[in-house]
């Protein structure tokens, strides 16, 4: 685009010259007319246009054609171009016409801010509206949220404790998963984790319960190494490190005979992993699983077992008057395959006469009985089912009368059973390496007298417990305490392994999650020391061969356990 | 034996009499339903918790401005018994 240009200003204008583009030319004609006579208002230049006194003040402009130059003066080659009256160039019109122009400008500018304005209000208004259906949105994500609460939930229990064995012995695991070693190792002591649950709870539908505990293990025993390539192999890493293995795993219905009746309500079903009827129940009614176990928990009945159980309350007037749990289970533990063509029964009935307010309140009588066989495949060889209790049947039976109140409880049970109590349950903790054949020592006619006594298939055990607990009033304390009396074989003349087994202490409760305790631990054969013929042993089962006649087991009473315990329990 | 047996029977039939005499126990429904962190919250510590290992709940004994009271929770922590025993 070319330049248009207009030269000089005022002082140009006094000389009567202005420049202007040819083309333009009508354009800048008005545009000079505006400037010239705001320059002459401004300096009164404009005398020599302006006409008599009183008259309209006129500006007479001429042109030479030739040039096209524009005159405010007559001169040769000059001819008239127009005559503009001064009043339509008066500079208040002008400022009049600007300030009408600037208010105009100014009104537009109202209105866009005004516009501006009212926008800004919608969209706040929008905001606003926004903002309340995000509100509206978030109860809908809360819900969700605690729809999800509602159906999961995640737990921990934790046993740990610190151990010192004044005198070690043979004999059966205190807790799960620790062990000690046999005679000759006192001041024997260890730190153990005995118990890590994972509690894993999914309530998928009502009355439903989903329940996933893995818990940790030991993982004992020695395992040749592997091979790898022709000339090389990997050492085993069962180095007794601790691990995880599921400990329940069932589906529980919880509705089961709601519309039958009030009294059953709650009632339930489950299936898979479950607790069986005595044990865990048994542990919530003495309250001090994380120091000792209970009786035929500390004997030989797993916790859990693989089956399919029914249990539940009987309650009238909101008074709990019964409680059982009956089921049909696999012959393993839950921490084996199952190998047996038959399965075990365990059925537990518990009474409260007067009515329970609360969970065990109160007097009650309880029957547990279980029915099952060794979990040995059904072409085993029958030849070792005289010294093989495994293949024989088992049976275990306990009857209760326990009291509970709020600040103290107390159990007697009485213990009855068939082959029920192995040597592989004698020696839990440890035994003679004999008896686990990794070497001959002296405890091998021990051993051999143990595999009779208690294998023989036609075992009888008998037992007698009490337990209890008492909380001092106003203090975090609580005082507790098991005795056991067992004879492993009653057939058996002054049985050199009955034994007594006393666990007393005192618990501290730290907060809701927390519990500590100090307690002693102890394991005695009552029996005084003595020697068992070999042909008496043998009169169970033919464990010693060849003559006999002379010969004795020495030493035949095992020697006593006595340990101190610090146990711990952490339960969210 | 017998004769601890028949001392044993004797002693829980007395305590069973003793225990009922004292029995003052009142429901406290409105607790049920509510999880322990409310009980935390209101009571404080308890002075006696035992995890059910069974159920996957707890018992918890609370003394609380001179009352007594015993608390069952499920699984999911929510209280399903609640009873004032003293």
């Amino acid at each position: 685009m070319r330049k248009k240009w207009i030269r000089g200003g005022a002082a140009d204008l006094q000389n009567g010259r202005i420049s202007v583009n040819r083309r333009r030319f009508s354009y800048a004609i008005a545009a000079l007319a505006g400037a010239v006579l705001v320059a002459l208002a401004g300096t009164g230049v404009a005398r020599a246009q302006s006409s008599s006194a009183g008259a309209t003040p006129m500006l007479t402009l001429y042109v030479d054609p030739a040039t096209g130059q524009v005159f405010t003066r007559p001169g040769k080659g000059r001819s008239l171009l127009t005559t503009i009256p001064a009043t339509a160039l008066d500079p208040n019109t002008i400022e009049r016409h600007v300030e009408e122009k600037t208010q105009a400008q100014l009104q537009q500018n109202q209105q866009q801010l005004f516009d501006l304005e009212k926008k800004n209000d919608e969209l706040a208004s929008q905001n606003h509206q926004l903002a309340q259906q995000v509100a509206e949105i978030k109860p809908a994500w809360r819900d969700y949220i605690t729809n999800f609460q509602n159906k999961f939930a995640v737990g921990t229990l934790v046993y740990g404790d610190y151990r010192f064995y004044t005198h070690t012995g043979f004999g059966p695991q205190e807790l799960t998963q620790i062990n000690s070693p046999g005679p000759g190792n006192n001041s024997f002591n260890s730190f153990d984790i005995s118990r890590a649950y994972l509690n894993f709870f999914f309530f998928p539908a009502d009355g439903f319960t989903l329940r996933v505990t893995p818990n940790i293990y030991r993982g004992d025993g020695t395992a040749p190494a592997d091979k790898f390539g022709s000339s090389s192999a990997i050492g085993s890493n069962l180095s007794g490190g601790m691990n995880y293995r599921l400990k329940y795993a069932y589906l529980q219905y919880s509705k089961v005979f709601d519309r039958l009746s009030d009294a059953l309500k709650g009632d339930s079903i489950q299936g898979g992993f479950i607790p069986n009827p005595l044990v865990a129940w048994e542990e919530d009614l003495y309250g001090y699983r994380y120091v000792n176990l209970t009786p035929w928990n500390y004997l030989s009945l797993s916790s859990t077992q693989p089956g399919l159980s029914i249990a539940g309350p009987i309650k009238i007037n909101e008074k709990q008057y019964a409680d059982y749990d009956v089921g049909a289970y696999n012959n393993s533990t839950f921490h084996a395959f199952e190998q047996t063509n038959t399965k075990q029964v365990m059925g537990r009935l518990s009474v409260y006469p007067f009515g329970a307010k609360w969970r065990f309140q109160g007097l009650g009588a309880t029957f547990f009985y279980d029915y099952g066989y060794g979990n040995v495949a059904p072409d085993s060889p029958t030849g070792t089912s005289l010294l093989n209790a495994k293949t024989g049947h088992i049976m275990r039976a306990a009857a209760m009368l326990h009291y509970t109140a709020e600040n103290w409880g107390l159990i007697a049970e009485y213990d009855f059973g068939h082959n029920a109590f192995t040597g592989g349950n004698l020696f839990s903790s440890s035994g003679p390496a004999d008896y686990f054949g990794t070497a001959t020592t002296s405890y091998a006619g021990f051993s051999k007298m143990t595999t009779a006594f208690l294998e023989n298939g036609n075992a009888v055990e008998r037992g007698l417990d009490f337990m209890g607990h008492y909380h001092i009033p106003t203090t975090p304390f609580t005082l507790f305490g098991t005795f056991e009396w067992f004879q492993p074989n009653t057939k058996v003349d002054n049985d050199p392994l009955d034994f007594q087994r006393w666990v007393a202490g005192i618990s501290y409760q730290y907060n809701e999650y927390l519990r500590f305790a100090i307690d002693s631990q102890n394991l005695m054969f009552y029996h005084s020391q003595r020697s068992v013929s070999e042909s008496y042993v043998n009169s169970f089962a033919p464990v010693f061969s060849g003559s006999t006649a002379g010969k004795s087991v020495t030493d035949a009473v095992p020697r006593d356990t006595h340990a101190f315990f610090i146990n711990m329990e952490i339960n969210y | 034996m017998k004769r601890v047996i028949i001392a044993g029977v004797l002693g829980f039939a007395m305590l069973a009499m003793t225990g009922c005499a004292s029995s003052r126990e009142q429901s406290q429904s409105e607790w049920i339903g509510k999880t322990r962190s409310d009980l935390s919250s209101e009571m404080g510590d308890p002075k006696g918790a035992v995890p059910m290992t069974d159920t996957g709940g707890e018992m918890l004994f609370y003394s609380y401005q001179g009352h007594h009271y015993v608390f069952e929770t499920d699984a999911d922590g929510k209280i399903d018994s609640a009873t004032q025993v003293r």
